[in-house]
């Protein structure tokens, strides 16, 4: 009798093994990364913590068109146009390089990209962080060719730290922490280094249009008639191409031109109408 | 005092009675209609399958985040426009064979009926499985086709005509004994 007390319980522990099959199969979450903070791989005008995935060639095309404050004879800006074209490659899934030319002072450029932290979904990081270096060289004709000119007078140099947060599914913020250096200045009032701070900001409309907004914030501006960067614009997908439309007070399309050579001016119109347009080639 | 500890014994070999089978790392593949103009096709091999041949049921749960696509971009876009991953990280399929499986040594074909749960909502689905028991493993194979719209994935118009509305749904399991 005593046997048979034993045998029942244990049967019904053996029972009670018998439970959901979903336990079974219930384990903590793998780590994940999170995806899309941004949808492109620059905000508006500062990168962002993107990068081109590996083995992925991304090639943007840019324009700012004039100031919109030029009137109809320019037909507000659309007569004029500076522009970028990109190439960006990603070599790993952490390392991008990117060449690049732009219109605005003749200026080449060349850049490597970096993720170094990348928020999680669950538990881990809360944010994601990117490191951007850039080195320009602008090939415009000397301004005083009579003088001594030297090449190493055309570079400068852009050390970016971008620090992101996807909050939810539409909002993310970032802040850039940025460092410009100028081998060469055209006046002795002018400094050759200067930091900024860039703000970033998206915010999610649909699941294709997000709104995002952009400010660099100069601690100590070069110049007096400088301004700080202000963009405001539209991230539109169409599946391979990414669209971004915006209005920006800063017609350079580089670091060190839009971070420390803007001149427009918001509460005077001087705004510059944009676009970039994104595409994404697999080269495996 | 012998007796009651070959009783003990014997009980303690009850639950391999229980005749489940396991494993974390079945693999669903996935396919868009041929006739599409943008192929879409991705993989995951990290998929949660358990199923109990002593009373039909089974179980499969699938991380949506773990579809690779080789196409990066499209990777983002499914998370991110279309399953929503982060709204929704995981699919369930929770069923029963009609029939209890037997003389598994050779493959049978059974039909399974369930419940899917994908992209929040659940819809009922029977389709057929083949499978066999070779060797303490538990093979099964499934192939069946799910409607975008079944399951409130939309697909805008502006690619409706380069996407399937239908995807075509293969499932390998190789499920060991626990």
């Amino acid at each position: 009798m005593k046997h048979l007390v034993i045998f029942a319980f244990l049967c019904t522990s053996s029972l009670v093994a018998q439970d959901d099959l979903f336990s079974l199969l219930e384990t903590e979450n793998s780590i994940q990364e999170v995806s899309a903070t941004f949808k492109g791989t620059r905000v508006i005008n500062g990168q962002s913590v993107e990068l081109p995935a590996k083995g992925n060639l991304q090639f943007v095309i840019e324009h700012r068109f004039g100031t919109i404050n030029s009137g109809p004879y320019e037909l507000w800006g659309l007569d004029q146009a500076q522009m970028r074209i990109s190439f960006d490659y990603g070599l790993s899934k952490n390392t991008a390089i990117g060449v690049a030319r732009n219109s605005f002072q003749k200026t080449f450029e060349a850049s490597i990209k970096s993720k170094l932290l990348k928020q999680k979904l669950t538990k881990g990081s809360l944010v994601s962080i990117t490191s951007y270096n850039a080195i320009f060289v602008n090939s415009i004709n000397w301004s005083n060719p009579e003088r001594e000119n030297l090449f190493s007078s055309r570079l400068s140099y852009a050390h970016q730290i971008m620090i992101a947060r996807k909050f939810n599914q539409s909002l993310s913020l970032q802040l850039s922490p940025s460092y410009i250096h100028r081998n060469f200045v055209e006046l002795d009032a002018m400094n050759n280094d200067y930091m900024a701070l860039g703000m970033g900001a998206r915010y999610k409309l649909t699941k294709r249009v997000s709104l995002n907004a952009e400010y660099f914030y100069q601690f100590k501006r070069p110049r007096e008639e400088f301004t700080n960067s202000l963009s405001l614009g539209f991230d539109i997908e169409t599946g391979g191409h990414v669209f971004q439309l915006h209005v920006t007070n800063s017609q350079g399309m580089f670091e060190s031109a839009f971070i420390g050579e803007t001149t427009g001016k918001w509460s005077e119109g001087d705004l510059y109408f944009g676009f970039n347009i994104s595409r994404v080639f697999g080269l495996h | 005092m012998k007796k009651l500890l070959l009783l003990i014994g014997f009980i303690y070999m009850c639950p391999s009675f229980a005749q489940k089978y396991m494993t974390r790392s079945a693999e669903v593949y996935f396919l868009s209609d041929k006739e599409a103009v943008e192929l879409v096709e991705a993989t995951n091999d990290q998929v949660g399958a358990v199923v109990d041949l002593e009373n039909g049921n089974l179980a499969f749960q699938i991380q949506m985040r773990a579809f690779h696509f080789n196409i990066a971009l499209m990777e983002e876009h499914f998370n991110e426009n279309y399953v929503e991953s982060e709204l929704y990280p995981k699919a369930t399929f929770r069923g029963a064979f009609l029939d209890l499986p037997k003389n598994l040594s050779t493959e049978q074909e059974l039909l399974v009926k369930g419940t899917m749960d994908f992209h929040g909502i659940q819809k009922e689905m029977n389709f057929s499985v083949t499978l066999s028991l070779i060797d303490d493993v538990l093979v099964g194979n499934a192939e069946f086709v799910l409607l975008c719209s079944d399951f409130g994935i939309e697909i805008p118009k502006l690619v409706a005509d380069k996407l399937a509305n239908a995807i075509q749904v293969k499932v390998n399991a190789r499920l060991k004994k626990i």
